[in-house]
């Protein structure tokens, strides 16, 4: 029922995107945002598209998997293309009509978001993609570690979000089971009305939470047993390298952000 | 027993992920017939597929090719009546205990019965009925079945299947991860049980000692293939073969075997001590144990 569900959508395979240090990438696609968002015609857009463009082809993901990725969030594109062709009244009229005004200003402007919205889910996937969770995770808690200094235990929250992931597969894998020994015992999970089929849920959700605790309690217990005691002085099995290749992206991402600014100066400013 | 099939297969096949470049067989060409009031055992090494099998008996996978007949009736003839199959073939799947979410201990085992769509003095008697078979009294009624030791739960689970009254229950590993006193009290029940009702049991097990004690027939699973179905003494005679698949064979038949070894020629197909030290005492008393 759920197996079809990907989780961190990591996809395997090796390329120079997938080696890099899993913290550039980070930071990198922070960047990214932050540069989309400085855009303002479509000379400096055009540079992020092209940035997106190459980045995706290095990483060798089939281009499939980012339609995947993009279907989702294809309602929310049209919607705000929609609302900006009516809602923008700038430049050359092309259609008017009882309330309805269509000018070049509004498809410029819709396009513009459009082409913005997929370059940053496009750049947002192919962190997922190219990044187990583990080390994405890791990542963040080594770039949030200054935080300590305001007391917060980026460690915890980072080991949290670990053990969360770790344990959602196992959690489907749990539901299967137990739906299936429901139905065994009559349940009848397809048919009725929506309130219905909610209540029909109860004999999964109550084992399942019963079970989700059973667990907790035992990987603490393990946890213990292993003398964890949280972040402080503990160190890593896999030490964190930043690689020629990594600085050289961080070039070509800064390079990009000066790209888009001249461009911004020199044409004119679309939104 | 009867000579009337209740549960039959044809030729059924299951392979997981079927076109897909990593297909994997796990049930090839199963045609099996189990009688009307016969228990059965089904043992096999974990992946031989009899976990896979027992899911097609009530329905919860289809074969990818292949029948499952109940009572000489496709079970897939009619899509509408799954359901009723469910309560024909009562399933109990490996550690029961958790899937048990009621207040009380009577309204988790009335959930199979309510479900039928039985009347509430039907459902009261069924629950008490169920209680009995696995031993508990009517005082656990009301406790709730979080409250309850382990063997406890396993048991009101169990009870739970039973409730329904199904012509034909299936137990997966219900021995699992309980102490040797929980095990016999389990098998024990279960034998009570079939000998009361006269309904088909099937026993999923990995353990050849607990299946040989109670079962009349045993089906050997191996690499999703049946290897052997037939009657106790005639499978542990092919003893050699069954531990060539990775099979625990019963200490006695183990002992039998090495006594072979050493050139002594006894039958193989004995499992309990009672049988065993029969056989040896009238050897030993016709002077030599090679005699016959």
């Amino acid at each position: 029922m759920l197996n079809d569900i990907t989780i961190g959508q990591y996809y395997k395979t090796d390329s120079p995107v997938h080696r890099m240090d899993a913290r550039m990438k980070l930071i990198l696609t922070v960047l990214f945002i932050v540069i989309i968002f400085l855009c303002k015609n479509f000379f400096s857009l055009s540079v992020m598209f092209l940035l997106t463009a190459v980045s995706i082809l290095l990483s060798k993901v089939p281009f499939r998997m980012f339609f995947k990725s993009l279907k989702p969030i294809v309602p929310i594109i049209l919607i705000t293309a929609v609302l900006n062709i009516f809602y923008i009244k700038k430049g050359m009229t092309l259609l008017s009509f009882w309330v309805i005004t269509i000018t070049t200003g509004g498809l410029y402007t819709a396009f513009f978001m459009a082409v913005r919205i997929i370059c940053l889910i496009m750049a947002s996937s192919l962190l997922t993609y190219t990044t187990v969770p583990t080390l994405l995770t890791d990542a963040i808690e080594r770039l949030l570690s200054p935080l300590k200094v305001f007391h917060i235990s980026v460690h915890t929250l980072a080991m949290m979000m670990t053990l969360a992931l770790r344990f959602i597969p196992t959690l489907i894998e749990e539901i299967d089971r137990i739906t299936n020994a429901q139905k065994a015992r009559g349940a009848d999970f397809e048919s009725g009305k929506f309130l219905d089929r909610v209540r029909a849920m109860i004999p999964v959700l109550i084992p399942l939470f019963v079970s989700a605790f059973r667990r907790a309690y035992e990987l603490s217990f393990a946890m213990t047993c292993r003398c964890y005691h949280g972040g402080d002085g503990r160190t890593r099995m896999k030490q964190m390298k930043f690689s020629a290749a990594d600085f050289l992206a961080l070039g070509v991402f800064l390079a990009a952000l000066a790209g888009v600014i001249v461009l911004n100066y020199f044409f004119t400013a679309l939104i | 027993m009867t000579n009337h099939p209740i549960l039959t297969t044809e030729d059924l096949t299951y392979i997981y992920q079927k076109g897909s470049k990593n297909e994997v067989p796990a049930i090839q060409d199963v045609s099996i017939d189990i009688m009307q009031g016969e228990l059965v055992g089904i043992i096999g090494h974990t992946g031989s597929g009899k976990s896979t099998l027992i899911e097609h008996f009530n329905a919860l996978k289809k074969g990818t090719s292949g029948r499952v007949l109940l009572d000489g009736a496709d079970i897939w003839a009619d899509r509408s009546k799954i359901r009723s199959v469910r309560f024909h073939v009562g399933v109990c799947f490996q550690y029961p205990e958790y899937q048990l979410f009621e207040e009380t201990v009577a309204k988790d085992i009335a959930f199979g019965p309510k479900n039928m769509g039985l009347q509430q003095d039907e459902i009261d008697r069924r629950v008490s009925d169920a209680l009995s078979f696995v031993g508990l009294s009517d005082a656990y009624k009301e406790k709730s079945p979080f409250d309850l030791s382990g063997g406890e739960k396993r048991r009101v689970a169990i009870a739970g299947i039973m409730a329904m009254e199904p012509q034909v229950l299936v137990l997966d590993e219900p021995c699992a991860g309980l102490d040797p006193r929980g095990r016999e009290t389990v098998l024990r029940m279960i034998a009570d049980y079939r000998a009361k009702t006269g309904c088909t049991v099937l026993l999923v097990s990995h353990s050849m000692e607990d299946v040989a004690a109670i079962a009349d027939r045993i089906l050997v699973m191996n690499q999703s293939r049946v290897a052997f179905f037939d009657t106790v003494e005639r499978v542990f005679s092919h003893a050699e073969e069954l531990q060539n698949m990775g099979l625990d064979i019963p200490q006695m038949t183990h002992l039998l075997l090495l006594l072979r070894e050493k050139g002594i020629d006894v039958p193989v197909n004995l499992y309990t001590v009672s049988q065993v030290h029969a056989m040896l005492q009238s050897r030993l008393k016709g002077g030599n144990v090679n005699a016959e």
